[in-house]
């Protein structure tokens, strides 16, 4: 049998998922050649557009390698765009403002990343209005975007909290205790600890001792000084943290780790799948021990290679999106079971389905 | 005032205790110690040894940076750049290590000089061009978010770090964690620079009444500028101890430091040595923020009670210093 290779997977599944009705040359391009950087041999229409390229909050991982895919991408495909990169700093209103901005500057198109678009009423029917093309990245869909490009959230969470749950039977802890970090800034965080909540409904032999809701602004010292707190006044009750991503999780792990605790006391579960917490997953006493990889670098790129087609060449955009909301795959990384190979991005690990596939159905 | 008549003790005569004043000048006081007490109620574990340790340890970087700005308000000044300038300086310090490969000793000169800098810059600006702190210090502010995102372009910053970095934030002597013995020394050296140097009393006398102190020949500017350069300084510091206790770098990981620093100022300017800012009544302020975080966490309390309680906290302390006059702010 021959293998399926983790980018060749997840861009099936993304295509698949989304119904995209991507172009043989594009799809082979964004599979082929996305961080290779060179491709000259690819003949292109380099149509120069101007590109407005807003972030809610640079400062978070997250946004950051969606920027390095876009980038990445944009460089591997020698476009001539005029590329303006702003930041809101995760303030709502500056975001707006800087959606503004760019249609008053009349841009060929804009991307948002992360940003919060329930707030920006005023900015998108101005978009609207002036009929540019809009995608955003991990937004939430919202009119007049073409698409939101983003993991399924929901899933996540599922993935996540059940696997909590397992993992607390599996350790023959019928009756267990955990406290959970809720982060509801962003609609992707919000939506898995909504996920959570209703997953842990179904599992009440499992009791949550304390919540935490933490805010962008200083969250890893926030949430490194709670579970101190939580640690002096629960001490070895806790058996797992769930975190509602990875940088609060290591923020959770390292507070374990302070007061000489390792995974065999308490674990913790986290989301994104990022690149760092991952590092620290490998190893063995530290209690991170699960994350959903969001292909943050693919989203990037996809987003560019939207642009291009709806935009450089002219296609409609509903041939190339049909749906609104372009869900990737976020494959679910667990210690000791599917840890990507050292040097590769989380999410080209070899995920669940590959696993039991493999487990099910290679025979030597 | 009421002053309550002398008790006697058969001959002796004790001294008269004005109950009024006591209250006044040691509320704040008082109010931590209730707080403190609630708390133990509510939750025992809330005053084990562990525990105690643990809110001196998460009070401790916040005491570094208030320090500082204790500093800057006693001269007169008002620094709302501590937090940004914080950031800037943890950034800083694990970029040069991680990313540059310099020596922690190389890291740290850089990270507490930017600081430094930054405070020579407001000084210079409020001193010679006469632009009121509070204006060039949110300027400012955003001069340090911008070259924090122009050195790292926004990006957390994790990696191996050395030993000797890590220890300042993490590291323990003798069952202490060595950021609380590092936070009171440098307490201990800036009250005895507010209290028992030349120079800190002047900065004292040009907070107090800048006319009084330059007709009295103090050259007023340079403590105003010495002010600032101290909150700078003392800013960066705290930044290098959060990155070294946080065992990453987080681009705007210290901003939250400039609201609780000043409340930790305001707090302690009603207390102590009412209506100035003072470094034993700073303590008493961080002391209780800090208290007031973990006891919520302790009990249990619902999440927003922290934000509200600390809210009010402030307002109520400040808001009895003011009626009686003794903090006046415009």
């Amino acid at each position: 049998m021959s293998k399926v290779t983790r980018r060749e997977f997840l861009m099936a599944s993304a295509l698949g998922a989304a119904g995209l009705a991507f172009s043989n040359s594009v799809t082979a391009a964004f599979a082929k050649d996305l961080f290779s950087h060179v491709r000259p041999d690819v003949p292109r229409q380099k149509k120069e557009l101007k590109i407005a390229y807003l972030c809610q909050q640079l400062s978070a991982q997250s946004n950051q390698r969606v920027k390095a895919g876009f980038e990445n991408w944009l460089k591997a495909s020698g476009l001539p765009w005029d590329v303006t990169v702003t930041d809101a700093k995760g303030d709502p209103g500056q975001l707006s403002a800087t959606i503004e901005d760019a249609v008053s500057r009349g841009v060929d198109a804009i991307i948002v990343t992360f940003g919060t678009l329930t707030a920006a009423q005023g900015a998108l029917q101005a978009v609207a209005k002036a009929g540019i093309p809009m995608l955003s990245v991990d937004s939430g869909y919202y009119p007049p975007a073409i698409c939101d490009i983003a993991s399924n959230n929901y899933v996540m969470g599922s993935h996540m909290t059940s696997y909590l749950v397992q993992r607390l039977l599996g350790e023959g802890k019928t009756e267990a205790n955990i406290c959970t970090i809720t982060a509801n800034f962003h609609h992707g965080t919000r939506k898995r600890g909504k996920v959570r909540d209703a997953v842990l409904s179904e599992n009440e032999n499992i009791k949550v001792l304390a919540d935490q809701v933490i805010q962008y602004e200083g969250f890893f010292e926030t949430t490194l000084n709670t579970v101190n707190d939580w640690i002096n006044r629960y001490g070895e009750d806790i058996d797992a943290i769930w975190c509602p991503w990875d940088e609060p999780a290591q923020a959770a792990a390292q507070a374990l780790v302070s007061q000489g605790m390792t995974v065999k006391d308490a674990f913790v579960v986290g989301a994104d799948g990022h690149p760092p917490a991952v590092e620290e997953m490998r190893n063995p006493d530290y209690p991170l021990v699960a994350t959903p990889a969001q292909a943050f670098e693919l989203w990037g790129a996809l987003a560019g290679s939207f642009v291009d087609e709806i935009v450089g060449k002219g296609r409609p955009a509903k041939e190339v999106v049909p749906v609104p909301q372009v869900d990737f795959p976020a494959p679910f990384i667990v210690k000791g079971v599917n840890m990507p190979p050292e040097g590769k991005m989380p999410w080209e690990t070899v995920d669940f389905y590959q696993l039991f596939f493999e487990q099910a159905m290679v025979k030597e | 005032m009421k002053v309550e008549q002398a008790p006697t003790v058969g001959k002796l005569r004790l001294p008269a205790i004005d109950w009024e004043d006591f209250i006044a000048r040691y509320g704040t006081v008082l109010a931590l110690v209730i707080v403190f007490v609630a708390f133990w109620v509510l939750e025992g574990r809330f005053v084990s040894g562990r525990n105690l340790l643990n809110i001196l340890r998460q009070v401790s970087t916040l005491a570094v940076v208030a320090g500082g700005l204790t500093i800057c308000v006693a001269a007169g000044e008002f620094d709302l750049s501590v937090g940004t300038v914080a950031s800037l300086a943890g950034i800083l310090v694990a970029g040069l290590m991680v990313r540059q490969e310099q020596t922690f000793e190389v890291a740290l000169m850089v990270a507490l000089l930017s600081g430094a800098a930054f405070g020579t810059l407001f000084g210079f600006i409020v001193t010679v061009f006469r632009v009121p702190s509070l204006i060039a210090t949110i300027g400012g502010s955003s001069i340090a978010l911008g070259v924090n995102f122009a050195y790292a372009g926004g990006d957390s910053i994790y990696g191996q770090m050395p030993a000797t970095f890590k220890f300042i934030g993490q590291g323990f002597v003798g069952g202490v964690p060595f950021a609380v013995i590092l936070a009171l020394a440098v307490l201990l050296v800036q009250y005895l620079f507010l209290n028992k140097t030349r120079a800190g009393r002047y900065v004292i006398a040009t907070g107090a009444n800048p006319k009084a102190a330059k007709l009295s020949g103090i050259n007023t500017e340079r403590y105003r500028f010495l002010g600032l350069v101290c909150s700078g300084f003392f800013a960066a510091l705290a930044g290098v101890m959060l990155t070294s206790y946080l065992g990453s770098a987080q681009p705007q990981g210290a901003d939250p430091y400039t609201m609780d620093a000043l409340a930790a100022v305001f707090l302690g300017m009603t207390t102590i040595k009412r209506g100035q800012a003072n470094i034993l009544g700073t303590l008493v302020g961080v002391l209780t923020l800090g208290i007031i975080n973990n006891g919520l966490n302790m009990v249990g309390a619902p999440f927003y009670l922290q934000n509200i309680v600390r809210g009010g906290i402030l307002i109520f302390a400040v808001l009895l210093a003011v009626r009686r006059e003794e903090i006046r702010f415009f």
